[in-house]
């Protein structure tokens, strides 16, 4: 399947073999990386998932999810939705910018929390 | 969507003018085509807009699916509605709605509601089928157009 358009970020694609931590250095442009499995007994659905895309909007680093060979933009809930993520769906969450290490930790938790209510005390 | 989406359910023409007219229209097409008992009809509608309260299903370029869970169903179950006029339902882009896709699914089945919302979504991509199915004006002519369309994520 081709992948719904992935994401506005232009950074090169350093590889799916990269270790997850790759160094907290603004001027380090390779992307910071999490694999996260999802824990929410529905999937990712349309409300944790609307929840995400609206709390990895208020980062400005460029956020990505990759399910397998597929990649979308994590601030669109529709290119979230096509992820279809079943509970136990191993993704790869990848975070570029000048946040990016604050914002790892955060989204991290959005992705793998139990219930799209957990995910509300992120947003503030 | 033919897995999903009922045939005898499908509405061409939305009477109802309103987020909880049209879910409650939808509802009561799903409990005529056999999947409810009439008595149901109100609890359903009421999980639905529960959801709805939560955060609107309106995911714009004038598509909403409006869902819930429900016990008891055989599988997951929906209809769909098209409304020429337009319904207010606080979508993301702040634009009415003209097409509704209604989903319930057993609260055991997560795997066919998510296939359902990425088949919805992917559909949602094309104006071209979007144009296409607003000029529906039959039953036969919406399941026409569901039934030559492909599930997007059964080619993968």
């Amino acid at each position: 399947m081709i992948a719904t358009e992935p994401t506005a970020s232009s950074a090169p694609d350093e590889g799916a073999g990269t270790p997850v931590e790759n160094g907290p250095s603004p001027a380090d442009k390779s992307p910071l990386r999490a694999t996260v499995v999802v824990r929410n007994p529905q999937g990712l659905h349309m409300r944790p998932a609307m929840m995400f895309a609206r709390l990895a909007t208020k980062f400005r680093s460029t956020v990505t999810v990759r399910r397998q060979d597929r990649a979308v933009n994590g601030k669109s809930l529709l290119n979230l939705m096509t992820l279809a993520a079943l509970p136990g769906t191993e993704l790869v969450l990848e975070v570029s910018g000048e946040d990016a290490a604050a914002a790892l930790p955060v989204l991290t938790q959005a992705l793998a929390a139990r219930s799209a209510d957990d995910i509300g005390p992120l947003l503030n | 969507m033919k897995n999903f989406l009922v045939r005898d359910a499908l509405v061409p023409s939305l009477a109802a003018t309103t987020k909880e007219g049209a879910i409650r229209e939808l509802v009561t097409a799903l409990q005529r085509a056999g999947y409810f008992k009439q008595h149901e009809v109100d609890a359903v509608v009421a999980e639905i807009l529960r959801r709805e309260g939560l955060g609107s299903t309106g995911i714009g370029r004038g598509v909403a699916i409006p869902h819930s869970r429900y016990e008891g169903l055989p599988r997951l179950i929906g209809t769909l509605g098209l409304s020429k006029a337009g319904i207010p339902f606080d979508s993301i882009d702040n634009q009415d709605v003209r097409m509704i896709f209604l989903l319930v699914s057993r609260p055991d089945q997560p795997g066919p509601h998510l296939h359902a919302l990425e088949t919805i979504v992917r559909v949602s991509e094309s104006d071209e089928f979007l144009n296409r199915l607003l000029a529906a004006t039959t039953r036969d002519e919406m399941w026409e157009m569901i039934q030559n369309t492909p599930d997007p994520w059964t080619r993968e």
